[in-house]
């Protein structure tokens, strides 16, 4: 790794020798207030105009010729920080900036650096958590995953789902990064709400297509969610009590400016609530029922200043979905029968990270990581009698466990170069679904297991990228290498990958990219439905890995100072995505091999993406449009014809506004419509000879089939709702607290979330029933912060 | 305490009456306007030729009907008078009037009625094309080539020579030997039981149907217990021959006349994927949590299939 480093040094040395000596200015940026890293923040000098911006964890960079300068230090939604100085030696300079409060004011064009038509990196959207936590949430429960719903580009699946399909992709082709781990299942509820707990988290970005080489793995997206660190200065919490669920954040120091610390808890409470009308059904009953609904999640992240050049963090993520209910039935000879049913699915993901500045120019951050998702489904009867007890017990269970190591580097040579590197590697181990059955009986006893058996593989994977400032023009150039070993059988793919922008005089942006993906693990899951049942499987021998290219051409451009405008076309083509087989699923043939029951084929996506957004000031929010055409083949679905995807959505719009009423009043709203899915439903019938299908010795002549015209071909009517909240703030002394009203789905249409055929009783006809699930559903919740 | 119970009051009233919402059908069902009567009624097709080794002739099924729209209440009807014609390339090979059929009807001259017991002509490896006109119809084909005979060279049943991988009893097995057993090719493999009774003084016999197991995972059995494979699925390929397993266990010979007879079919790309979609059409039923299946078809501008094939007859003592 050190060879290459100086390898990649000598060689940029080359190219920027000017003969002028030069020094190294570097240091993090932070939050005055909290000490919090800031991301993405912009350095710049106004003397030579040259700049940068600082990583993930708030480090930067800048090396300048021997002179004078005038360092801007800035931040979206912070006050400006300007440090005069002579550069005549390297420099460690840390700067806090403070919020919303400007120190100076200054007529500088600093922050164009940050700005939309600066970025090389096209296709990817960033969301401040304050705006999603003003947005108007169902039942009062702020998602982070619904938020990104809204953004072009992304469409939610079935009504309510936070599931993810991005330019066509699958929810399995979307890298969910929490503080770097991966993070298989992203729903509680049933993919009603998601695992993410908005007060926990610092950052959230998309990146939909023009991949910098530093991602790999997935075909479709990478979202990164970064949890907050924890104020260094002081303690602090939040909460909120809502109608189904309640949480709490505390963070603080534990030793001032050196180390701090941030927990977070969320609990639904449906099950108390509804206990009093259970314990009033169970009353006079003779089948006494207790349920036991709900879902928890925890996020705890502890960080360690060393010195300025290393920092220690652990954090760590447990949640959990519990779906059980208990029956005891009394009998007449006054025994009881005990039936026990229940689901229950969760992750528990930690990462254990070290920040290494090795010098001025070369920082090091090295990831210790480890993953898990796990399903339990199961069921207990026992059965009292004047003979004895008898008991059978029947437990399925499946998952992914992942434990992974990441050395990744930045170094920033000078002001034109931005190169990042680094390797990993990563050993899963999936659990394909096992059935384990128990019968004890007075005469007969049973404990077997059946199912697919454990499978192990291990990714390895290497990339360098550099981010090339050349005057108007700005590249980003890089390789991402991957290899996959699973049981014995190896795969590799080498990826190039680029970016480009170039700058109008105007300061309109031209940007393209161009990217391939491969993907070596799949979610076996139904088109129609995201279950927790769905299974991560890897690619294997027989099941090819799943590869993708994507071309994207754009412009951006910021308007009014304010307002970022960006357009976007992209062509997306896949090979090798996965599908159940026509009639296969998870739920047939429990015993047979996962390999069997699906098929692979190919995958296109094109279309239009246009966003307009606007992310601070009293009035903020955005407007995303998406036009799109998504499609799939298989050789064994539809006859081999190409049919369009369950989410080939042809219209999707976002508009998304807040606004700052007073210092009391607020009020948001979000307004969505999306072409109904697509989805098969039968329309005529026909018959065929069974001799067709069998051999002599078939009695049965006729058989009817009741069919389509073609797969998906049918459209469910449109999707749209409107969401609105009002809240009232209040500023006590030492806290404040916020009192939010709300409603999803205001005018109350009835989103299909799927469809039926059902018989007419007095025609005898058949008739066609969209059910929808989420009529209009106000909401009340009390939220604070001190 | 006050406050509480009134929040709790309203908290209650709140969700009793999203239950109570939940509980009135029309508030979330919507009929929806679907025009099944918009679909236009095709030709539905199911022709299966096949050609009987070593006689070289053998059945021909053909059965017409018209789609409908699924509020047609009317039965499927069948579509006499139809113009039947085989071709292979521009040269009519074939060709009858269609009359309403049941399985026992019989083929008369220049009629096709839907089963024909005998006919011959046609070659592997040719490209014949099927061709029905009817009046109101949109005329509809189907292009496909004959496929290979399978070259049998040794016939064997192994008693109890299968031992399940995932438990169970071991079955009786059936290896057939191949000279041309390949990858691209597809087959059906059925197996009937021919019992030998006295009656009086009579010497008679009875055939049923007996299952075939799959001896791997890519076989897939159809309703009436026989086996469709394609040649990569054969775990055997390496040696030339199927293994097939019997379902059951061992029957007793009851009479020493007692054979099986296992059917082999050289079947077409086309035949297996329609068989295959139909099986799998028939196992899901309603279930939401499964893939829908589309009934696989071969036929233009119509639904259902032509095939062209060969069927072999092995007897096998036990």
């Amino acid at each position: 790794m050190q060879k290459l480093h100086y390898l990649i040094l000598s060689l940029l040395l080359v190219t920027s020798l000017s003969g002028q000596k030069k020094y190294t200015i570097s240091g993090y940026l932070s939050d005055g207030d909290s000490g919090e890293k800031l991301i993405s923040a912009n350095v710049i000098d106004l003397n030579s105009e040259k700049g940068t911006t600082s990583n993930l964890y708030g480090f930067y960079s800048l090396t300048l010729p021997e002179d004078s300068v005038t360092l801007v230090f800035s931040y979206i939604g912070y006050g400006t920080v300007i440090k005069k100085l002579y550069l005549d030696k390297n420099i460690q300079l840390n700067v806090s900036l403070k919020g919303s409060i400007s120190l100076e004011t200054v007529e500088v064009n600093a922050e164009k650096i940050n700005k939309i038509e600066e970025q090389t990196q096209m296709s990817k959207v960033s969301l401040p958590v304050d705006q999603i936590k003003r947005l108007p949430a169902l039942l009062g429960e702020v998602d982070v995953l619904k938020a990104i719903q809204m953004l072009p580009g992304v469409q939610s699946g079935s009504e309510g789902q936070t599931g993810l399909y991005v330019r066509g992709g699958s929810p399995d082709q979307n890298l969910v990064l929490l503080d770097g781990v991966p993070v298989y299942n992203v729903s509680h509820v049933f993919g009603i709400f998601s695992v993410f707990n908005a007060d926990a988290i610092r950052n959230i970005s998309l990146t939909k297509g023009g991949f910098p080489a530093r991602y790999g793995g997935r075909l479709s997206s990478v979202l990164e969610i970064n949890m907050k660190e924890g104020n260094m200065k002081k303690i602090r919490g939040e909460g909120s009590l809502g109608l189904i669920s309640s949480k709490l954040t505390l963070e603080g120091p534990i030793i001032k400016d050196k180390s701090s610390f941030i927990i977070s808890g969320r609990r639904t409470y449906l099950d108390v609530v509804a206990s009093p009308f259970v314990a009033l059904a169970n009353r006079k009953a003779i089948d006494k029922i207790k349920p036991r609904i709900y879902f928890y999640d925890l996020n705890a992240k502890v960080n360690y200043k060393l010195n300025d050049r290393h920092r220690l963090y652990l954090s760590a993520y447990n949640g959990s979905d519990v779906l059980n209910i208990g029956i005891r039935h009394s009998n007449v000879d006054k025994t009881e029968d005990l039936f026990q049913s229940g689901l229950d699915w969760g992750n528990l993901i930690s990462a254990l990270r070290w920040n290494y500045k090795i010098n001025n120019r070369l920082f090091s951050n090295v990831t210790a990581t480890y993953s898990k998702y796990k399903l339990n489904t199961g069921s207990t009867i026992e059965e009292q009698s004047s003979q004895g007890t008898s008991k059978f017990a029947a437990l399925y269970i499946s998952g992914i466990e992942d434990y992974g190591l990441k050395w990744d580097f930045d170094f920033i040579p000078a002001p034109a170069h931005y190169i990042k590197y680094g390797v990993s590697a990563t050993r899963h181990i999936y659990s394909p679904g096992a059935l384990s059955i128990k019968l004890e009986d007075t005469n007969f006893n049973l404990d077997t297991a059946i199912g697919s058996r454990d499978q192990f593989s291990t990714e390895y994977d290497a990339y360098i990228e550099d981010d090339i400032s050349l005057g108007p023009l700005k590249a980003n150039v890089g390789l991402h290498y991957s290899l996959f070993d699973v049981d014995g059988k190896q795969y590799q793919s080498l990826q190039p990958r680029i970016g480009l922008r170039y700058l109008l005089p105007d300061r309109t942006a031209l940007k393209a990219s161009f990217s391939t993906m491969t993907q070596y693990i799949n979610l076996l899951t139904s088109e129609a439905f995201s279950l927790p049942t769905d299974l991560w499987v890897p690619s294997t021998d027989k099941i090819k890995p799943q590869h993708s290219w994507q071309v994207a051409l754009g412009a951006a451009r910021t308007v009014l100072d304010e307002y970022e405008v960006s357009m976007e076309g992209y062509y997306k083509k896949m090979k090798n995505v996965i599908s159940y087989k026509p009639g296969a699923s998870f739920l047939l043939g429990i015993s047979d091999d996962w390999q069997d029951k699906v098929t692979q084929g190919k995958g296109e996506s094109y279309g239009l993406e246009f966003l307009i957004q606007k992310k601070f000031g009293n009035i903020n929010g955005l407007i995303g449009y998406t036009l799109s055409w998504n499609n799939r083949q298989f050789d064994l679905i539809n006859g081999g014809k190409t049919f369009p995807y369950r989410y080939d959505r042809r219209h999707d719009l976002s508009v998304v506004a807040n606004y700052k009423i007073n210092h009391r009043w607020s009020f948001s709203s979000a307004w969505i419509f999306g072409t109904g899915n697509a989805t098969t439903i039968p329309i005529f019938e026909y018959a065929i000879h069974n001799r067709a299908i069998n051999g002599p010795s078939n009695f049965q002549p006729f058989f009817n089939v009741r069919a389509a015209e073609d797969k998906n071909a049918f459209r469910l009517s449109n999707y749209h709702r409107l969401d609105m909240s009002f809240s009232f703030h209040t500023k006590h002394k030492k806290w404040e607290d916020t009192w939010v009203f709300g409603a999803y789905n205001t005018y109350w249409h009835k989103n299909p979330y799927f469809i039926f055929v059902d018989t007419d009783s007095d025609t005898g006809k058949k008739v066609f029933k969209e059910v929808s699930i989420l009529p209009v559903i106000p909401s009340i919740s009390y939220q604070f912060k001190f | 305490m006050k406050k509480y119970s009134l929040l709790n009051t309203l908290l209650y009233s709140f969700i009793l009456s999203l239950i109570m919402m939940s509980c009135t059908e029309n508030a979330f069902i919507t009929v929806v306007d679907v025009d099944t009567a918009g679909h236009r009624s095709k030709l539905a097709v199911t022709a299966r030729f096949i050609k009987d080794s070593p006689s070289d002739k053998g059945p021909q099924y053909i059965y017409l009907t018209a789609s409908k729209g699924i509020n047609d209440l009317a039965d499927i009807k069948q579509v006499p008078n139809a113009e039947v014609s085989i071709r292979e390339g521009e040269q009519k090979v074939d060709e009858g009037i269609y009359v309403d059929s049941i399985p026992s009807l019989y083929f008369t001259e220049k009629k096709v009625s839907g089963y024909r017991m005998e006919w011959e002509g046609y070659q592997p490896g040719h490209t014949y094309t099927l061709k029905v006109k009817a009046e109101g119809f949109e005329p509809v084909s189907a292009t496909i080539v004959m496929p290979d005979k399978s070259v049998i060279n040794s016939v064997q049943y192994i008693s109890q020579g299968f031992t399940d991988p995932d438990g169970g009893e071991k079955l009786d097995e059936i290896v057939v030997g191949m000279d041309n057993l390949e990858k691209g090719k597809y087959y059906l493999a059925e197996l009937d039981y021919v019992q030998f009774y006295q009656n009086g003084t009579k010497l008679d016999s009875a055939v049923s149907s007996e299952y075939l197991q799959p001896e791997g995972p890519l076989y897939h059995r159809t309703t009436n217990g026989g086996l469709l494979f394609r040649g990569e699925d054969i775990l055997g390929l390496s040696n030339k021959e199927i293994r097939l397993a019997k379902g059951q266990g061992p029957i007793d010979v009851v009479h020493p006349n007692n054979y099986y007879q296992l059917h082999l079919y050289n079947i077409t790309k086309d035949q297996y994927a329609f068989i295959l979609s139909v099986e799998q059409y028939d196992n899901i039923g309603e279930n939401p949590f499964v893939e829908p299946v589309v009934v696989y078809s071969n036929i233009e501008n119509g639904f259902g299939i032509f095939s062209l094939e060969y069927h072999q007859t092995i007897k096998i003592k036990p």
